[in-house]
């Protein structure tokens, strides 16, 4: 490659404006030994990519150290969300067994009618108020029985009053006493 | 998306991811904690990730980032940024005796350049990205781009000449 080209390259390529390609052409011609004179000493900044790719390699296991720290991080974050799901699922399932519970409370129960014609159903009644009347009539019996023995004790009591016409008596008597003598 | 998925996608990154981590942050252990953090916040983001459609801009804007947090919060760490240490690291000692003396000079002259330009020299001349992916990763416009790229070969260049007129006139 003509001299004059490179130097025109250069110039480019230190104003900053030279294309990659061109770029890789300048790294080219200075990987040859046989350089003029003037631009010998260039050389060490065009093979500088060359060097430092070459011996800045990363440490063997970085790699595989970064595989297992994601590997990780996604065993976690799977771990973390099957927690989460778990988590809700708990929640649903919660809200659910309260539903069922509040819909399953026995409602009131209806009274249904058991008879169909309404005749029957009156006469059925009326059997059926006939038999308590009956049953409450011969129940009051003994009641009345009893009120009566009742009212006689309570004639018996009135004797007690008896007992205050004495006490007034000997209350009256036991007043006088001190005036006697 | 799946693990399997994202390293699928994001795995062929991780070379750039290391390599741009190493300029900013300067050492090789620093470099590799870095690249995790990268991986796992980008993770972490993976279900914004889809709506881009340029995944490794954002990996190395993410990198970037990381980067220059990490430089800000720790004052110590800056002081670890020496290049000799880097070059040194990883070289079998035949092609040290080839390559490190030019090499080192140039990798500890690059660190002491203000940071944007650091930034987009390494973008371009290390990983070929066009002007367009460099300004979505630095958010810099493109003529700032070529200004700052053009400052920062010079830079190198300047420090070659001088050094190896230096060189000349030792010997």
């Amino acid at each position: 490659m003509e001299t004059r080209k490179i130097e025109h390259l250069l110039e480019k390529f230190y104003d900053g404006t030279s294309s990659l390609e061109e770029e890789q052409q300048l790294r080219q011609y200075f990987s040859s030994d046989n350089l003029p004179e003037h631009l010998k000493s260039l050389k060490p900044q065009f093979c500088h990519q060359d060097f430092f790719i070459t011996h800045h390699k990363t440490r063997e296991n970085l790699k595989a150290d970064l595989e297992c720290t994601i590997r990780s991080a996604e065993k976690k974050s799977t771990k973390d969300k099957r927690n989460r799901l778990i988590f809700s699922m708990a929640a649903a399932a919660a809200v659910l067994l309260l539903m069922i519970g509040i819909l399953s409370t026995p409602e009131p129960k209806k009274i249904e009618d058991t008879f169909n014609n309404p005749e029957q159903a009156y006469e059925e009644a009326r059997r059926a108020l006939l038999y308590v009347s009956e049953h409450l009539s011969k129940g009051l019996i003994p009641l009345q029985e009893g009120a009566s023995k009742l009212n006689q004790g309570m004639d018996k009591t009135g004797e007690i009053s008896r007992l205050e016409i004495i006490k007034s008596f000997i209350k009256s008597d036991s007043e006088l006493k001190p005036q006697i003598p | 998306m799946t693990a399997k998925v994202f390293l699928e996608q994001f795995m062929p990154y991780h070379d750039r991811i290391y390599r741009l981590s190493l300029r900013l942050l300067g050492n090789q252990a620093d470099a590799a904690d870095l690249v995790q953090d990268v991986y796992v916040k980008l993770w972490n983001m993976r279900h914004q990730m889809m709506h881009y459609n340029n995944t490794e801009a954002f990996a190395m804007t993410m990198t970037k980032n990381l980067c220059y947090d990490r430089l800000r919060s720790s004052e110590r760490r800056t002081i670890s940024l020496n290049p000799q240490q880097v070059i040194v690291e990883n070289i079998s000692p035949d092609k040290i005796l080839e390559y490190s003396e030019t090499h080192q000079s140039i990798e500890e002259f690059i660190s002491r350049l203000p940071e944007v330009q650091q930034l987009v020299m390494h973008l371009r001349d290390i990983e070929n990205y066009e002007f367009e992916h460099i300004a979505e990763v630095t958010g810099l416009n493109l003529n700032h781009i070529r200004v700052s790229l053009s400052r920062a070969r010079k830079s190198v260049r300047e420090q070659l000449v001088y050094k190896s007129n230096y060189g000349n006139t030792k010997n």
